[in-house]
């Protein structure tokens, strides 16, 4: 049992410094086109991934496109109504990410495409791609060691309500 | 291996709910005394697998670990994978809370799937004989849980062939390296405990 518990301690110490699986989606309204960017938990690019824009009250499909290489996309948005958006990136196999885009975000937005001003008007509330990414850092280690603590207090736990149900029934 | 919120059709997810019911229920069940400690180490260890990034395909993926849990927990493995996914979720926010079921099922039938077709061959077998049937564990686990993956994305909508034929390409590469990982993790535990395949 000491070894298999090594085991663990072991892939534990592995995760430190390896990467997690999940997708991710973040951008930001530049006035006439959505641009932004895809991908994975461990920093790598989702490549060649379907974007879609849906009206978020309708649901109605308002714009699509893909990353490219690296992960990127831009999604012309002539014609898009200024409404509450939804931008979807499907990574494939079960995994998908979702951005929202609030409707003073498009209409100032909007706004900008129209009047074509300087590039202060083109601040949308949402952060800029790149400066969203979050960092690795020890944050993710802290929660695997949690993870696992909770996970030996499920188990304990059923064995002490068994313990207690058992005595009950004698 | 583990399906986001919003992907799957709302009768593969209710589906998925009540077959990993089921399956927590018999494995509550399998669940003995002395084999809670065990139980919770593969838990533990299935648990943290999942950071450990393979750079393999064109989709990012991860060491699953369910042909190894499979092998050593039989039906317990469904309560050790529920557990396990429920804190990945929380923690990590790897898939979603409507998905847990479905993902637990798809994870757990390649764990089950394998303890039935290679566990006797790994308990009794020393040697040559337990070692291979050790890699065809994890190799198996990984194409059944993949299978599964697919079944549940093409109920879902998606056209099956199609699907089945990416997610068993980019599933096939990491079939290949949870084989030799558990090749190795049940060839050390044969070496130095070899009690622990026993009940």
């Amino acid at each position: 049992m000491k070894h298999a518990a090594l085991l663990a301690v072991m892939l534990l110490v592995l995760s430190g410094t390896a990467h997690a699986h999940r997708v991710n989606v973040f951008c930001v309204n530049e006035g006439d086109a959505l641009t932004g960017e895809g991908y994975y938990a461990s920093g790598e690019p989702a490549i060649d991934a379907p974007v879609k824009v849906y009206e978020e009250k309708t649901g109605k499909l308002a714009a699509e496109g893909r990353t490219d290489g690296e992960g990127r996309f831009s999604i012309e948005l002539a014609g898009v109504p200024p409404k509450d958006l939804r931008v979807e990136l499907e990574a494939g196999m079960g995994h998908k990410a979702v951005w929202r885009l609030s409707a003073e975000a498009s209409s100032v937005a909007s706004y900008a495409a129209s009047s074509r001003t300087s590039s202060d008007t083109r601040t949308s509330p949402n952060p800029p791609a790149s400066a969203a990414r979050p960092a690795r850092t020890g944050g993710e280690f802290f929660r695997a060691a949690l993870g696992i603590a909770m996970i030996w207090a499920v188990f304990w736990g059923i064995r002490k309500v068994r313990r207690c149900t058992l005595k009950t029934s004698r | 291996m583990h399906i986001s919120e919003g992907v799957l059709h709302p009768a593969v997810l209710g589906a998925g709910i009540v077959l990993s019911a089921a399956g927590l229920g018999l494995g509550l069940k399998d669940l003995k005394d002395e084999k809670m400690v065990k139980t919770a180490i593969f838990s533990s260890a299935f648990f943290v697998a999942s950071l450990i990034h393979l750079p393999i395909g064109p989709v990012s993926a991860h060491l699953v670990l369910n042909g190894l849990v499979g092998i050593l927990l039989g039906w317990a493995a469904f309560c050790a994978i529920g557990v396990a996914l429920f804190l990945q979720f929380v923690l990590f926010g790897f898939g979603g809370v409507t998905t847990l079921g479905i993902n637990t099922f798809n994870i757990a039938a390649g764990a089950l799937a394998v303890s039935y077709l290679f566990g006797p061959a790994i308990r009794r077998g020393n040697g040559r004989r337990s070692s291979a049937a050790a890699f065809g564990a994890g190799f198996v686990a990984i194409l059944v849980s993949a299978v599964c993956l697919a079944v549940s994305l093409a109920v879902s909508g998606e056209a099956f062939a199609k699907t089945a034929q990416v997610v068993l390409a980019a599933h096939l590469p990491l079939a290949f390296i949870e084989g030799a990982v558990t090749f190795f993790v049940v060839r050390f535990l044969k070496k130095v405990k070899p009690e622990i395949f026993l009940n």
